[in-house]
């Protein structure tokens, strides 16, 4: 188990908490409803940054690189549907939700439809997004799990805990200003992590070689046109699914409307989206690169068998022990050729002889991951209950055994930074949706400012609570971010059809719109259930769905009522 | 005299030409190292 030296204790110490100590120092004065629930009158960089830094969770810096280092490239197909959103939600939806004043998202929705339309948006909204929270909270837990050997439980109730007292002391203002420093300290700590990823690299393998053997290996593809529905990252899934996800996501999720709402006027917002939309591809795309070169650096130096420390130690405390120290020294063998001809490959000649190379390298690979699978049968024997994906573990195994002592802390600290910064803005958005579409509407009278202020500090401690409940049971299937995309995606797309009704359908009413957005839920959730398609496409056939039923039953519903009337 | 709805500008060009350069380059990277 790994254990944290003093220096790198007083880096991540200092980080998080100057930025907690100048958020609060900084928005100690924001008494009133606009600013604990809007923000206040923020500039475009705040409005991008606070953007960015809410959908960058922990969860991105912990599973992307491992992403790359195990699938290859191909997750950044994914953010290319954003630049496409961020133009629509500019055009239509910012300006529409500054000229009616509204806090929420949904209470747009009540001016257009009714409320009962717009209770139905905030629920999904706070199902979704309580899980999600309970997931943001889930993964640094795993990374101080693995840092310190801790209970995951524990671990779940301190992190949540610290985030709670964070959010409910800020309120919005607090968490759009300190969101620029996390991003400053997730930006540094990223490029340092680069840099030295490949200063580590053997004498004579440059970025260009590293790209090169990364290539070799099919780390590379970074595009896939092939229009294959079951085929989870296409350019296709990218740019269609990943652009309505991203226009349900940052037109319709509190948690990012609040943010640009934060923007001083409609021209302020819009930068601060636009800059989200030019920066995001290239800043996945880095990260992505981190993975990669994580995966050539173990090209040249050995890598675990298994990258979950807590599933290794309960295997070598079990009966398989002797069975998986024998697997571990197979690969150590294995790893050590390919080592041995990643070097040869270097100093190649010919064609020929790069090309046995290359033969070789990929033979030595394929057992490498026999092995490895393997070892997973072995975990599995030892105890039936381990989550074996190790997916999560690669960056941070990385971090702890390769990175010198102090960049150790600051690695740790952009983690949580990140983890922070969308927590924070998770709940605060569930705590400003319960208290505007909820709590208020049901209390008709005005209670003044300071009451609903004090109800939304309550409503973030519930939250809050309820996340860690979800952070507790969360189970590790596949991969944390994809989970997460997958519970926005199951929601997500209904949502945003509700709103293309509200926007461009002026003929469809309300009663049309619930009734349809029912069934269309209750249709997405099966398709998803029986796994009919990949989960990204539930974005998209949850819009098209739930704004073909409204407008037949409300075609349906004009033809009965003249018939009504001559009878 | 009518709001106009919708306006476009030259950020939203400039969003959607610098998409279509990610892909190119991803593309001329993927060609070049695999």
């Amino acid at each position: 188990m790994n254990t944290l030296h003093l220096y790198d204790w007083l880096v991540l110490a200092a980080t998080l908490l100057f930025i907690v100590i100048y958020g609060a120092w900084k928005t100690h004065k924001s008494k009133t409803v606009t600013d604990y629930l809007k923000g206040g009158d923020s500039k475009w960089w705040t409005v991008g940054i606070s953007v960015m830094a809410t959908q960058a969770s922990a969860i991105t810096f912990l599973s992307t690189p491992g992403q790359a280092f195990h699938d290859g490239m191909g997750f950044a197909q994914f953010y290319l549907g954003v630049p496409v959103a961020m133009i629509v939600i500019c055009m239509v939806f910012i300006p529409l939700y500054h000229k009616l004043k509204v806090y929420t998202a949904y209470q747009y929705l009540e001016q257009r439809f009714d409320g009962k339309t717009r209770t139905l948006t905030a629920f999904l909204f706070l199902v979704q997004r309580g899980l999600s929270a309970g997931i943001t909270i889930f993964a640094p837990a795993i990374i101080l799990s693995a840092v310190l050997g801790w209970d995951l439980v524990t671990l779940n109730i301190i992190i949540g805990v610290l985030v709670i007292i964070y959010t409910v002391t800020g309120g919005t203002k607090a968490v759009s200003v300190t969101q620029k420093q996390q991003m400053a300290v997730i930006f540094l700590g990223m490029f340092t992590a680069f840099f030295i990823i490949i200063s580590y690299l053997p004498e004579g393998i440059t970025f260009t070689k590293a790209l090169e053997i990364a290539g070799a290996s099919g780390k590379m593809d970074i595009l896939d046109f092939s229009f294959d529905l079951n085929n989870r990252y296409t350019i296709w899934s990218g740019l269609i699914g990943g652009t309505f996800l991203s226009l349900s996501y940052f037109g319709t999720d509190q948690s990012q409307v609040q943010r640009y709402l934060s923007g001083k006027n409609v021209r302020q917002s819009q930068l601060g989206m636009i800059f989200n939309g030019l920066l995001k591809v290239p800043m996945q795309f880095f990260i992505l690169l981190v993975g990669i070169m994580v995966f050539v650096f173990y090209q040249f130096n050995n890598a675990p068998v298994h990258f979950n420390p807590t599933n290794v130690q309960t295997v070598l405390s079990s009966e398989y022990s002797e069975a998986f120290q024998k697997l571990e020294t197979q690969q150590n063998s294995v790893e050590q050729q390919i080592q041995e001809t990643q070097l040869l490959l270097q100093t190649a000649t010919s064609d020929q002889q790069t090309a046995s190379y290359i033969d070789n390298i990929t033979e030595l690979q394929k057992q490498d991951k026999t092995l490895r699978k393997e070892a997973v049968a072995l975990i599995e024997k030892a105890d039936s209950n381990l989550k074996t994906n190790d997916k999560d573990y690669v960056f941070i195994h990385f971090i702890l055994n390769n990175l010198p002592r102090g960049i150790i802390g600051l690695l740790l600290a952009v983690i949580l930074s990140a983890a922070m910064s969308s927590t924070a803005s998770e709940l605060n958005a569930l705590a400003t949706t319960t208290t505007i579409d909820l709590y208020k509407r049901d209390k008709r009278q005005n209670f003044g400012e300071k009451h609903y202020i004090n109800k939304s500090k309550w409503f973030t401690v519930l939250w809050g609570v309820l996340a860690i409940l979800v952070a507790c049971v969360a189970d590790l299937f596949d991969n944390l971010i994809q989970l997460v995309n997958i519970i926005g995606s199951i929601f997500y797309g209904n949502v945003l059809g509700i709103f293309m009704l509200a926007f461009f359908v002026k003929y469809v009413k309300s009663n049309a719109v619930f009734v349809g957005a029912i069934i269309t839920q209750a249709i997405i959730f099966c398709l998803w259930w029986f796994d009919v398609i990949e989960f990204l496409w539930l974005n998209l056939i949850g819009c098209v769905l739930v704004m073909i039923i409204a407008i037949i039953i409300q075609s349906f519903n004009n033809k009965k009522r003249p018939a009504r009337r001559q009878t | 005299m009518t709001e106009k709805k919708y306006t476009w500008n030259k950020w939203y060009t400039i969003i959607l030409v610098a998409n279509a350069l990610y892909v190119l380059v991803f593309y001329i990277i993927m060609k070049a190292f695999s």
